[in-house]
Formats: C-alpha cells, structure tokens, sequence
C-alpha cells in the first residue's frame, strides 16, 4: 500500500497534470472494470452496504449486504473451479421471498426456499448455499442412480472445492466443524467413499475426469430408470479412479475402463525417466490400442517432477517439450479430437506439490 | 454476456412471520402443528430452517444441521 502510494506521488511530482491525468484515468478503467464484471460489483455493493448497515442498522442494508456478499463470494470462487471447458457449479443469485402481508409467498414443485441468518453469520449463510447451489446443479440426471453415500461423499468434496476457493477460513472451519466432519462420521461406507473421492480430488481427476464422465453418461442415460448395473458401472469408474490416484511408482493398474455406458482409457505420462529413455511412442502406440477398443473418451495425464525442474533444468526441458510433442503427434496421427487440456497443480500420494496437465481426446467415431 | 445462473429463493430472518402469514399457516406454526419432515421436532419462528414443495405438500425443515443436509438431499433425488 505505501510502495503504491509512493509510485502516486512519484508520478504526480514527476509529470504534474499529466500524472494527474494518468491516475484518473486509471480510476476511470478500475471502476469500468468492477461496472462490468458483475461479481466485483456485487462484491463492491456487499462492502458498502455492509457499513451502512454497520452504521445505521438497517435491515435493508443487511439484506444488500447478504445478498451481495454470497453472490459476489460463490460466484468468484466457481470461477476457478474447472468442469471440463466449464466451469462448475453454476452462478448463483439470491432473491428475497418478500412474504408481504396480503401477498403470498408461492413455492413451486420441488423448489426448496431457504432461511438466511443475520449478517453476523454470515459464513453459516455462505455454507448453506454453497449446499444448496452444488445440489442443485450437479450431478444432474445420476443422482438417482447413486447410493446416499457415495452421492454424499460426492457433494461434500464439491462443496469443500467451492468454500476452499473462497479462501476464507472461517468459512472452511464452519463447514468442516459442522457440515464435513458430522457426515462423513455418519457411516464406514461413507467413510469409504469419501477417502476414495478425495484421494481422486488431491491428483486434481474430480472435478476434471470424475464429473466430467458422469455428466456425459447422465447425458447418455437421460430418460431411464435406475437400474443395479448403472450403479456398478458409476461405482466401478470411482473405483478405476481411485487406483490411478493411490497407484505406487512401478505399480501396474488397469488404464482401461470399459463397460456398456461408460467406455474411457487413461494414458498416464507420470514417471519421467521413462518417457525420456523410451521416447513418445511407447505412449503413441497405447493410444492407438484404446482407439481400437472403441473407447469413447482418452484422457492423456502428465504429472511433473518439479525437483527435476530444479536440480536438472536442462532435462525438465526435455520432458516438457516430449509432452508437448506427443500431443501433437496424438493429433497428426490419430482421428481425434481434443476436448480440453488443463494445467493445474496437485499433490501426489507422498504429499509432494506437482504440476500436472490432463487433456481429453475424443475419437472421431464418437460423433459420427 | 448473460450467464446462466441458479436462483436460490431465501427468507430474512426478520420476515420469518410474515412469510408464514402469506402461506396462511402462521396459526398452525403458533399452536406448534408444523413438524420437521426429518426429525419430526416442532417448527418456531427461531428454528424454522427451510420449506419445499412437493407433489403438491409443503415440507419444512428445522435448523439441524443434519436436516437440512438430508431434507435437500431427499429433495434432489429420489432413490429407487
């Protein structure tokens, strides 16, 4: 604050009207920045109304503020949260039920209206929506089919995603104290599920794989009922999931999920030496072997070694660029198409920070 | 451009007893006749949680942190 304050003075004394000038116009263009971006907005109008409510005790400043305050702060945090090209859940927008004297307050099917607490408990507030916003809007179309835990499990670890990226602790300690822990204590099986979810979670193939397959399948299955065998097939990709995310180094686990609705492959670039020994087309020749088998989905994952980056830049270089150029060659060889690719960072099974990069191909006879 | 968002309907904790007025139930909430659909516990104006539809019936939820969890869950999806 005082560095950019100092570059204030430096600029004005330096250049008079014209530092002047700068500095208004650089107001200008903050301000049209927060005018079009709807959450900054919301979350400048959270700010105001919150000390006129402060000041003056108004409950029409309390409710601004609620309003503005959740909507700007889940709105913001569903931003970074990556659903494939999407992003996940959707936006949401909280609207007062008046319940005026003389008016009534109609609730339709299935609409599930909300109690909010004062502005004091505001995290309370943040949390309940966060609920209700994940289940309503995800796992459309499966939840049906899911047992309670594993659709538990599945709810709470996005809930958990959602409140991480608000970044506000006393809004985590709320969920885990009151939401998480009490749930997940409920049952083993939950237990069980959940472990399975959140190991998925932490190699980053929740949000970016796990989801991503069920919402095609939901798409795939619209209009039938439940049945044992949807189940199983649903349970058995967490299951293929999971061994992916706890595999050891060396360990051999099957890369191939193929079951009537749900048919994916995974190529996992994870250990380093082995790309660089062996080159490209060891991988290449995998990929054409789920091609073969009909796969509907291939997902290509690459984990870094990160100390490789720091102690041998000069061989992280080469890694990085074999990486690249087997995406390329996947592309000039294959009849492909590449859904989406994303960088992000995880922790791997040793709690090691890597960098990781995932991307989805899908095979031109899935559309045809 | 417009985004796709999810309306969420929510109630001030200060228009509590207005909004039971407006759904005509304000004398079955003061004689203590709404029940929490999950634990069956008498709903107030203090621990009135949350209300939903369905096949036509008003349900209500109290503040239990465990109800609310499974009243919008039992809401969402119906398990065969």
């Amino acid at each position: 604050m005082t560095s950019f304050l100092s570059t204030l003075i430096e600029l004005i004394s330096k250049y008079r009207v014209w530092g002047v000038l700068l500095i208004f116009i650089g107001i200008i263009c903050h301000l049209l920045r927060v005018i079009l971006d709807e959450d900054r907005s919301a979350a400048w109008r959270a700010r105001i109304y919150k000390a006129i409510y402060k000041i003056f005790g108004k409950s029409e400043a309390e409710k601004k503020y609620i309003e503005n305050d959740i909507s700007s702060r889940i709105n913001f945090a569903r931003r970074n949260m990556p659903f494939g090209k999407e992003t996940l859940p959707k936006a949401i927008k909280v609207e007062w039920v008046e319940g005026r004297k003389g008016e009534t307050a109609h609730i339709k099917e299935n609409e599930i209206v909300v109690r909010l607490d004062p502005a004091d408990l505001q995290e309370k507030n943040i949390v309940i929506l966060a609920d209700a916003l994940v289940k309503q809007t995800s796992l459309i179309g499966i939840r049906h089919i899911l047992n309670e835990p594993l659709e538990l499990s599945m709810d709470l670890n996005l809930v958990k995603n959602l409140l991480r990226e608000i970044g506000d602790r006393r809004v985590l300690d709320w969920f885990f104290r009151n939401e998480y822990q009490p749930n997940i204590d409920k049952s083993n099986e939950i237990k069980e599920w959940n472990g399975k979810i959140v190991e998925i979670d932490e190699r980053g193939l929740f949000t970016r794989l796990l989801l991503v397959e069920l919402d095609d399948y939901s798409k795939r299955l619209m209009g039938r009922s439940a049945s044992p065998e949807m189940f199983n097939e649903i349970a058995g990709l967490v299951n293929f999931l999971y061994r992916i995310a706890t595999k050891a180094y060396s360990q051999d686990v099957p890369l191939d999920y193929i079951k009537r609705n749900i048919k994916i492959g995974v190529i996992l670039v994870g250990e380093t030496s082995k790309i660089l020994y062996d080159g490209i087309e060891p991988y290449l020749k995998a990929f054409i072997y789920k091609m073969r088998q009909e796969i509907t989905s291939i997902y290509l994952i690459q984990f870094d070694k990160e100390l490789l980056g720091v102690t041998i830049p000069q061989v992280y270089e080469q890694f990085v660029e074999l990486t690249e150029r087997l995406n390329k060659k996947i592309k000039e060889r294959s009849r492909v198409q590449m859904d989406f690719e994303l960088k992000y960072v995880c922790t791997d099974a040793f709690g090691n920070k890597r960098k990781a990069k995932i991307s989805r191909y899908i095979p031109e006879y899935v559309s045809q | 451009m417009e985004r796709e968002k999810e309306v969420i309907r929510t109630i001030y904790h200060k228009d509590v007893a207005n909004f039971f007025e407006s759904i005509g139930l304000s004398e079955k909430l003061a004689n203590g006749e709404i029940r929490c659909s999950v634990c069956g516990e008498i709903i107030t104006l203090d621990n009135f949680r949350a209300v939903a539809r369905k096949s036509e019936n008003l349900l209500f939820c109290c503040d239990k942190e465990s109800c609310i969890h499974e009243f919008t869950s039992r809401l969402r999806g119906d398990k065969t």
